[in-house]
């Protein structure tokens, strides 16, 4: 069995190198870049979402909200006071945690409420953002960020911040945080009990999933050189996050991973032709995945077959 | 005086927008009330309910009022099929609130997707059927669209707080309300009476879509989201699975919205609807929402 196991440790660690192989040689590959760039932004978005709802059972439903403040700090920073882009981008994600820390008061309430109060944070935060004056947030018309245009550079610098979300996710679900995490969204009571401080528990999983959505946002002015409170604060970047962790499978590593693998390669050639029928199929995604398919690719095949638990986590 | 003339005004519209508000939460609280289902697509059924109206009108010169007897049977059974479809499965799984949630969320982008396709995004208006679209009172000038929406909406509150204190099938709502698994000793089959209150919930919001052509004049694909907000803020202000509470709600989240304009930008009058409900659900999670499940 040990022999087993270890064969398949290594079909799994031939799958991450073979990954990271695709995505390092993005550029190079006969696949639009901008295909392969958002690809990263949304395993990402997943990955980090997945350790807030997947772990804790908290739906941030205004989670664009910290990726619209990482995109517009970044904007604002660079375009305003001239501080260098890369700089930017880390002070984003800064800007982000800060929102997470501000908004951790919420963490008190459950369910519905939680969802519901977020939502409402991330869409008055779009309305604030939108209403500031001109020569602070570029008003509705937004900021260009043409003049540092550099898909490269900036494709590489999500490549790392992709790896550094699996990577934290993958450290986070092997730790003593981890473990923690799963009881306490199994069995409050119970984990309270056994000595889990909840409150200090659930805070650091809310910052880790607000980190790196913030830097994702600041990425993404960059790439696509312009931002706007319209589609920094899209509601459907929220969405997204939700069906791509859900249809992969919440609570796991893979799952987010293979899940916006599969949903955003078919959004992506759906997409280009036909936006309309796009937000038809999130809308039939997102019920037909809760009402028939809720643990997901890999929650159901981790089901189905206990021993590969070991393997794919 | 100026300023005076203009609150009052403000007071005015605040009531009689208000009461609208309140059916619409009252619907949406009776559903999650009754089955801790939570309708985010609560305001996209109104949107239906308006663009019916509004096809109606179009094609065959029907007025609001009257497309009313074709679209509260309609709803109605719209409600208790959608329910059969939809709430047994949700009430099954790990955490029937956030599914609900998630999948009624899901319903709401398929019918505004829908409706994209079949009748573009282009703002639709209807011609005013009932004589002169404002009536003078003294200094002031009411929308006649407002009062007619307003005094249907008094009618139907008042029909509303009859049923649910005087009828039988009412009380057993009620009861639902407060203790699910108490009434199955009662004898009362709460799979069925969850359907009726489906149906229910589902006909409040379509009557009041039916009407709203007549209170804003805009009907577009997107204007479901922002019902679903306020219906939710009305909620809260009146109290989880208290309907009638609902009314009251309205009436407050009505009367703060419109004196904040005067005060307010408009562009930020938005903000006005987000703030109340964190500040409520924040600061108040247990006192205007007894009964439920918030705070730890």
């Amino acid at each position: 069995m040990s022999k087993g196991l270890a064969n398949q440790n290594r079909v799994l660690l031939g799958l991450v190198v073979l990954g990271l192989l695709f995505f390092l040689s993005g550029p190079r590959l006969p696949i639009q870049l901008s295909f392969t760039f958002y690809l990263m932004l949304w395993i990402t978005m997943a990955i980090s979402f997945n350790i807030i709802y997947g772990y804790t059972g908290y739906l941030p439903f205004g989670y664009v909200a910290f990726y619209g403040v990482g995109s517009y700090l970044t904007a604002v920073l660079w375009s305003r006071l001239g501080i260098p882009i890369i700089l930017s981008i880390f002070m984003g994600g800064g800007g982000g945690i800060l929102l997470s820390l501000i908004f951790a008061g919420t963490l008190r309430l459950r369910g519905i409420y939680f969802a519901i109060v977020n939502f409402s944070c991330a869409m008055a935060l779009r309305i604030l953002i939108a209403n500031l004056p001109d020569e602070i947030a570029g008003g509705s018309f937004g900021i260009h960020l043409s003049a540092i245009y550099n898909p490269m550079i900036s494709y590489y610098v999500m490549l790392g911040v992709m790896v550094l979300s699996i990577v934290a996710l993958w450290r986070v679900s092997i730790s003593r945080l981890g473990i923690a995490l799963r009881c306490i969204r199994d069995d409050a009571q119970a984990a309270e009990v056994m000595g889990i401080d909840i409150a200090k528990t659930r805070l650091k999983a809310w910052v880790l999933s607000a980190f790196f959505p913030s830097l994702a946002g600041g990425i993404d002015a960059w790439f696509s050189g312009i931002i706007d409170p319209a589609s920094s604060f899209n509601l459907l970047i929220t969405t997204k996050s939700i069906v791509y962790a859900m249809f992969g499978g919440l609570g796991t590593i893979t799952g987010p991973v293979v899940g916006a693998i599969g949903l955003y390669t078919l959004d992506y050639i759906i997409w280009g032709r036909y936006p309309l029928l796009n937000l038809l199929i999130l809308g039939v995604m997102i019920s037909l995945l809760v009402l028939f398919f809720p643990r997901g690719i890999i929650g159901t095949l981790t089901r189905r077959y206990p021993s590969l638990r070991r393997v794919i986590l | 005086m100026m300023m005076g003339n203009l609150l009052f005004q403000a007071i005015l519209s605040g009531i009689l927008l208000g009461m609208i508000y309140g059916l619409i939460g009252a619907g949406l609280n009776i559903i999650y009330g009754v089955m801790r289902v939570v309708n985010f697509a609560h305001g996209e059924f109104l949107m239906i309910a308006a663009y019916m109206v509004y096809w109606f009108s179009v094609l065959y010169r029907i007025d609001p009022l009257s497309s009313l007897l074709v679209i509260i049977p309609l709803f109605f059974l719209a409600g208790m099929v959608i329910y059969h479809l939809v709430v047994p499965r949700l009430l099954k799984s790990e955490d029937p609130e956030m599914a609900s949630f998630l999948t009624f969320y899901g319903i709401s982008l398929v019918i505004t997707a829908l409706v994209l396709i079949a009748w573009g995004a282009d703002p639709r208006g209807l011609r005013f059927p009932y004589g002169t679209p404002s009536l003078r009172m003294g200094p002031f000038y009411l929308s006649t669209g407002r009062v007619i929406h307003f005094v249907f909406s008094s009618i139907t509150a008042l029909a509303l707080a009859l049923f649910l204190y005087r009828t039988h099938l009412g009380k057993a709502i009620r009861a639902i309300i407060q203790n699910r698994d108490a009434v199955k000793i009662v004898g009362i089959d709460p799979n069925k009476i969850s359907s009726v209150a489906f149906g229910i919930g589902l006909m409040l919001v379509g009557m009041t879509g039916a009407l709203i052509p007549l209170t804003f004049p805009g009907i577009t694909p997107g204007m479901g989201a922002s019902y679903t907000l306020i219906a939710f803020v009305v909620i809260v202000l009146g109290g989880l699975g208290n309907p009638m509470g609902s009314v009251i709600g309205g009436l407050i989240f009505g009367l703060t919205e419109n004196i904040s304009t005067l005060f307010l930008p408009l562009a930020l009058s938005p903000v006005i609807s987000f703030l109340i409900l964190i500040l409520i659900i924040m600061v108040r999670p247990q006192g205007f929402l007894a009964g439920t499940s918030t705070g730890t």
